[in-house]
């Protein structure tokens, strides 16, 4: 924590409460209908068109395993990351706001957590924090593009 | 011999650029002002004329698309690669027998299933593709021929399984459309064959 500046931005995805660190956050729009690409991996739900920033790929959680069909959202909420690949974004169940109160969470507290993840999501978290007496589970937008194969294709 | 002449002219005629004719498309088109309607209500089948015209009735094919949807899909395929819009769909049941050959479904090989009665149908350029010969392809819908805005390429975050089948995106009337590379698409055809 560096003075009052929020560190974490948390949130609900795919049913899980997560945290991102606030740097990694580009943007927070809103989902107003994404193209769908063919052939493409299953978490993603399409290509956002966003203003200035062009299309720019939105991912659903849900799909990562590769077995659930992800529904059409309309006005949910997406938060877009910066990567060295470029933008991406996530679709999000619920925006929790920004936390800047975090501590670390201990480590068999941590394990539980992390055990109590889908085997399919557990390599996206790289970490745990108690925030405001919350448990969350923080979310690596590296992590999660490493997890479906796309940090080689440079 | 002299199908075989007209057929070999047709593709000289494809590969140097793109002659955009309606054959069958007697339906009315719901086309913004920037979509160049491909055929007035009730004349005749004629070439498109746009701006960039030439002496022998074809268009400059850089940077123009035809826009189709297939599916969910909502899609641009580069005009250079289309030879003929056969049908922009939407009309009566079609009825294959009158084609005298089976068109592909466009959604079909981009792995949905269509239940449009009704397809649009669009006559692929083989040749220029270096395939083995014109696909007959048929679409959910043909929106029409429009001049490509903000064309971008991919992004690099998105994997497709058939690399290069989506080489970028283009916008136009305010909908972003994914182009498609009718070389792959083709290839698709072929194995699907």
């Amino acid at each position: 924590v560096i003075g009052d500046v929020p560190q974490l931005l948390a949130f609900s995805a795919a049913g899980l409460r997560l945290g991102v660190f606030i740097g990694d956050v580009a943007r927070l729009l809103v989902e107003d209908g994404v193209v769908r690409v063919p052939f493409s991996h299953p978490a993603l739900a399409g290509l956002l068109d966003v203003p200035g920033e062009g299309p720019v790929p939105v991912f659903d959680l849900r799909g990562v395993d590769g077995t659930l069909l992800l529904p059409a959202v309309h006005g949910g909420m997406v938060a877009v990351f910066q990567t060295v690949q470029g933008p991406i974004g996530l679709r999000l169940d619920a925006l929790h706001g920004t936390l800047s109160d975090d501590a670390p969470l201990p480590v068999d507290e941590t394990r539980a957590m992390l055990a109590a993840l889908p085997d399919a999501l557990r390599p996206l978290v790289t970490g745990a924090a108690l925030c405001g007496g919350t448990p969350l589970a923080l979310f690596s937008p590296e992590a999660f593009m490493a997890q479906l194969g796309l940090l080689q294709r440079t | 011999m002299r199908e075989k002449a007209r057929a070999g002219r047709g593709l000289f005629c494809a590969r140097a650029s793109v002659q955009v004719d309606v054959v069958m498309a007697n339906r009315d088109l719901q086309c913004t002002p920037h979509e160049e309607p491909m055929r007035p209500p009730g004349s005749a089948p004629t070439a498109t004329s746009t701006s960039t015209l030439h002496k022998s009735g074809t268009v400059d094919a850089q940077g123009r698309y035809l826009g189709v949807t297939a599916g969910p899909y909502v899609l641009a395929l580069p005009i250079a690669g289309v030879r003929s819009i056969l049908d922009v769909g939407g009309g009566a049941p079609l009825d294959v027998r009158s084609l005298g050959v089976l068109p592909v479904s466009l959604a079909g090989l981009l792995g949905v299933t269509s239940s449009v009665t009704s397809p649009g149908l669009v006559l692929l350029d083989g040749a220029q593709a270096g395939s083995s010969g014109p696909l007959l392809l048929s679409c959910c819908a043909v929106h029409g021929v429009f001049a490509g805005d903000d064309e971008r390429p991919l992004p690099r975050t998105v994997a497709c399984r058939w690399p290069g089948l989506v080489p970028g995106t283009v916008r136009h009337d305010g909908v972003l459309r994914l182009v498609l590379d009718v070389r792959v698409v083709l290839g698709l055809a072929e194995a699907a064959l």
